[in-house]
């Protein structure tokens, strides 16, 4: 008979075929949006080349010692997030994981929407988007574009029901994707994921066939030191990071509990980390290069990035302007898409796992509120000029959920999860477990990163962040925000998000488990 | 994603009307100028109305902005830009994005660029060798 301990888990839960099946899945969860655009965006407000010194430091003192342990906590449980701190740190461990799967469940609802819009994006390349006349139906894009305008195409766009029909469509191909659980997310992601790579080549070849093409990228990576001491610099690099990987969303040690035990988790730390890195890297070289020929300003967010700057970039090539930019668009949308599959199975995983219920039992209770969820974020009057008296109601309440959801949670997550297992757990009963089964042996120092070096970085990083967001604008984040008759929504949307989170985490925590997997040897 | 503000920014930094021109010049008489503004070299810059104050900002928007005050006697000056880079040349009327390229490969951010790319693409490769090489866990293979 077998040694239970090298057996993938329970075919009822479901598990990888393969290794490579799980190293596209993880890489395709971690690679997502911003990884497109956000580390170039950094890398150019924080000092170009200068920038990758607190960037390699916050990825291999945060970033791949908080992968290990969330891959760890995956293989050694068999178990997703919340259900395995559970079984490591008891009740409160399991009440951080649900709190984390809550937070999740809110940023899929705009993440889809964003997703929606890039899919919108797509379309809008094969016809009107790249072409002159765009227009929205409020100020100050009422008259036809005479050049090609992204920015008013997309304000047109989202004003529509159009996208309405998007978000539907890509959260119908987030549930194919997952119908079969691992089964079919390995065969989507074999497709995806290469496809990812190539088309990001695609684009660095045309970039650096511009004139001026090779300037950018150098002008990315020639370091500018002036700002290397500045707090803020090296608070952006520890938080991309945690973003980029897209560690405290639970999603990680989702997919790791489709493992078998045996997995090396610092060798897949390791793969993924690197390749998730180096997408952002030829990202960076795809970006610079197009941005600095055509004199675009790089420094900009995820969405002004994708939907505004880089297609008015594309419109500038001197030929096959369309092409460039369903392919740009495509890499937007599968890339997105992969992400989003890895946040909602991080979602239903824990589902089946605590209420011993069927996966498409689990998915419904995830995509009810998060389908309604994404399509009031896609709701065409939400930017309506009537509602607001500006028109970009529908953009600031994004903003502000994705500022205190995305930014917060995940931040809080990783602090609490370090905390729990570097003190209640202990820090060397997972390192001692991890070590059974891998070529690299952490050193007693992973232990101390755990206890203490980590969660001291993540609470600088939450400090100033919450700092900044209450003291910047003279008020909460978003108090200058123009909203007519909605000025109270800047202090309601962390208030609600909180309370709803918090109480989704309650009830889920309290609720019997059905689940029947022997303890880990970490446990014991 | 601080969305608005940046909103907003772009809005501006979107290909603007041509509220100025730059013409970079030859640097010796019987040489062919440049397409785009070099580094070191002379560019000529008209706006649309003679101004006193010009400035431009290197590296805009972002963490570590530097504005140097350039002094045009006209509606017509010429700038010769003592570093290469995104900058935006603001006057009273607007601003407007301009890169100026290198004019020789900085050294620094060639080897930057190569240290970079060993670091995440030789990290990758060892890794994904090492699991190609994991002959120890028989339970998953490596591709099916």
């Amino acid at each position: 008979m077998a040694d239970p301990d090298t057996q993938t888990p329970a075919a009822s839960r479901g598990a990888w075929k393969s290794k490579l099946g799980f190293i596209l899945a993880a890489s395709g969860s971690a690679i997502g949006l911003g990884n497109i655009v956000f580390f170039a965006s950094n890398a150019y407000q924080y000092g170009g080349g200068a920038f990758y010194l607190p960037y390699f430091i916050a990825l291999f003192v945060l970033g791949i010692p908080v992968m290990i342990l969330e891959f760890s906590l995956g293989t050694t449980t068999g178990r997703s997030f919340p259900l395995a701190l559970g079984k490591l740190a008891g009740k409160k461990g399991e009440f951080v994981g649900w709190w984390s799967i809550a937070s999740a469940l809110t940023i899929t609802m705009y993440y889809i929407t964003i997703l929606g819009w890039a899919l919108s994006m797509l379309v809008g390349a094969f016809g009107s988007l790249l072409e002159p006349g765009a227009s929205a139906p409020f100020a100050p894009f009422e008259t036809p574009s005479e050049s090609v305008n992204a920015t008013a195409w997309f304000f047109g766009m989202i004003a529509t029901w159009w996208p309405m029909i998007a978000v539907a469509t890509i959260w119908t191909l987030t549930i194919l994707l997952l119908w079969r659980g691992t089964e079919t997310i390995e065969k989507g992601v074999r497709v995806f994921v290469p496809l990812m790579w190539l088309f990001m080549i695609v684009l660095i070849v045309r970039g650096l066939t511009l004139e001026g093409g090779v300037d950018g990228v150098l002008y990315l990576f020639t370091p500018n030191l002036d700002g290397i001491g500045d707090v803020r610099v090296w608070q952006g690099a520890f938080a991309q990071m945690f973003f980029s990987l897209s560690l405290g969303l639970g999603t990680m040690t989702a997919y790791a509990s489709y493992l078998p035990k045996t997995a090396d988790n610092v060798n897949n730390s390791l793969l993924v980390s690197f390749l998730n890195c180096g997408f952002e890297y030829i990202a960076g070289v795809a970006i610079f290069s197009m941005l600095f020929v055509y004199a675009l300003n790089p420094a900009g967010s995820t969405l002004s990035l994708s939907f505004f700057v880089i297609p008015q970039g594309i419109a500038g090539f001197p030929f096959w302007v369309k092409g460039f930019g369903v392919f740009f668009f495509f890499l937007l949308v599968i890339a997105g898409l992969t992400s989003a599959v890895s946040l909602v199975e991080g979602m239903a995983s824990p589902l089946i796992d605590k209420l011993g219920i069927s996966r498409a039992k689990a998915l419904s209770f995830v995509l009810v509120p998060g389908i309604l969820g994404s399509l009031m974020f896609a709701l065409p009057m939400v930017i309506d000029p009537g509602l607001s008296g500006n028109g970009v109601l529908g953009l600031t309440l994004l903003d502000l959920v994705d500022n205190w959801a995305f930014r917060y949670s995940l931040l809080t997550v990783g602090l609490l999860e370090c905390l729990l297992i570097g003190w209640v757990v202990g820090a060397d009963k997972l390192r001692v477990a991890i070590n059974e089964h891998t070529k690299f042996k952490l050193p007693v120092l992973f232990n101390w990163m755990i206890k203490v070096i980590i969660p001291a970085i993540l609470a600088f990083v939450l400090f100033f962040t919450l700092q900044d967001d209450l003291t910047r604008d003279g008020g909460i984040y978003g108090s200058t925000y123009d909203m007519p008759g909605y000025l109270w929504l800047p202090s309601a949307i962390p208030v609600l998000w909180l309370g709803f989170t918090l109480i989704v985490a309650g009830v889920l925590t309290s609720r019997p488990s059905k689940d029947t997997a022997s303890p880990a040897p970490a446990a014991e | 994603m601080r969305y608005l503000p940046i909103c907003l920014a772009l809005l501006l930094a979107a290909p603007a009307s041509a509220q100025l021109a730059f013409e970079p010049l030859p640097t010796e008489p019987g040489e062919e100028a440049p397409s785009q503004p070099i580094q070191g070299q002379p560019v000529r810059v008209t706006l649309d109305q003679p101004t006193e104050s010009v400035q431009v900002v290197w590296r805009p928007n972002s963490a570590i902005p530097d504005t140097v005050a350039l002094s045009p006697d006209g509606a017509t000056f010429e700038w010769t830009p003592s570093r290469a880079g995104v900058a935006t040349v603001v006057t009273p009327e607007g601003s407007q994005n301009v890169s100026v390229r290198y004019s020789a490969y900085p050294a620094t951010g060639i080897f930057i660029l190569i240290l970079a790319a060993t670091i995440l693409f030789g990290g990758a490769g060892f890794a994904m060798g090492k699991l190609l090489g994991d002959e120890d866990a028989p339970a998953l293979p490596m591709d099916t």
